[in-house]
């Protein structure tokens, strides 16, 4: 069984995730793929009381996701996988959890980020982790709430994903 | 005076205290803040911002529980004393809120406005 998102979004659990996707797809549990907040007991609890009545959050290490990961999809449980990176992102693949589409969610503004969409601005590191992942050919769609514009992220990545 | 900081999506914020404004007339400490197109991090530096120097403390509002804005005012919460957070903002509260903030305590005041969203809400 296949997640039902798999997303990239530095925001990690919030509205557009648990109300915009969650309302579409009504999942199981929501999982947070990520190493710093799996080091914070209150972090962890912050998300966990973020979720909708029913749903089941969980953090877990990069480490330890793609064995979690593939134990819950086993039970049967409607998963969402939250990353705050695209490198989180390529990590999880490489690390044993593959994918077949990424939902590219929300990556804000910092220093030395280029805005190539409202939600989404990207440096060199992001550009080259979505070109690793491209080539591993996972689909990158760019799309933060169900029903806007769905846009292929290789349209700004064109070059470096093939050959190079 | 307690500062009133209303912390929510896109331009709802800004509408809530420019209905306040219609209803009482301008008012001090009493600002709108929204999260359009800001990562976590920005999110919560903004929020600093608006509380920062409001040495009566400051009610930080805001209007989905579990919502970005939601917890980057309980992580704004963790880290400083003078500061309540009330989620579910309604304008009841909010005229509670500019009505009430001289006569009561912040502890006082952010208990009472939870009353006065809660009766605002009827069927």
């Amino acid at each position: 069984m296949n997640p039902l998102l798999v997303r990239v979004d530095d925001r990690l659990v919030h509205g557009q995730v648990t109300q915009g996707w969650g309302n579409l797809f009504h999942p199981d549990r929501i999982v947070v793929v990520n190493d710093q907040v799996a080091d914070s007991l209150w972090e962890c609890e912050l998300y966990e009381a973020s979720a909708p009545e029913g749903v089941k959050v969980s953090v877990v290490t990069l480490s330890e996701a793609p064995v979690a990961l593939a134990a819950w999809l086993e039970e049967g449980e409607g998963l969402f996988i939250l990353l705050s990176s695209p490198d989180d992102a390529l990590r999880l693949y490489r690390g044993g959890f593959e994918y077949d589409v990424l939902n590219v969610g929300g990556l804000h503004h910092r220093e030395g980020r280029r805005r190539i969409l409202p939600f989404l601005c990207m440096d060199e590191g992001d550009e080259n982790a979505f070109r690793a992942l491209a080539r591993e050919g996972v689909g990158l769609e760019c799309c933060d709430v169900p029903g806007s514009e769905r846009k292929d992220l290789l349209e700004w990545l064109g070059n470096g994903v093939n050959g190079t | 005076m307690i500062r009133g900081v209303v912390f929510t999506h896109v331009d709802l914020g800004h509408a809530l205290r420019h209905a306040v404004e219609a209803f009482l007339g301008p008012q001090e400490e009493f600002v709108s803040l929204s999260n359009e197109g800001l990562s976590g991090e920005q999110m919560l530096e903004s929020v600093e911002r608006a509380v920062a120097g409001g040495d009566d403390g400051s009610i930080v509002f805001t209007t989905l529980f579990g919502g970005s804005c939601w917890q980057t005012a309980e992580r704004l919460r963790r880290q400083q004393k003078r500061i309540r957070h009330i989620t579910g903002v309604n304008l009841p509260m909010l005229l509670a809120f500019v009505n009430k903030r001289e006569k009561l305590g912040l502890d006082a005041l952010a208990e009472i406005l939870v009353e006065y969203g809660r009766k605002g809400i009827q069927s």
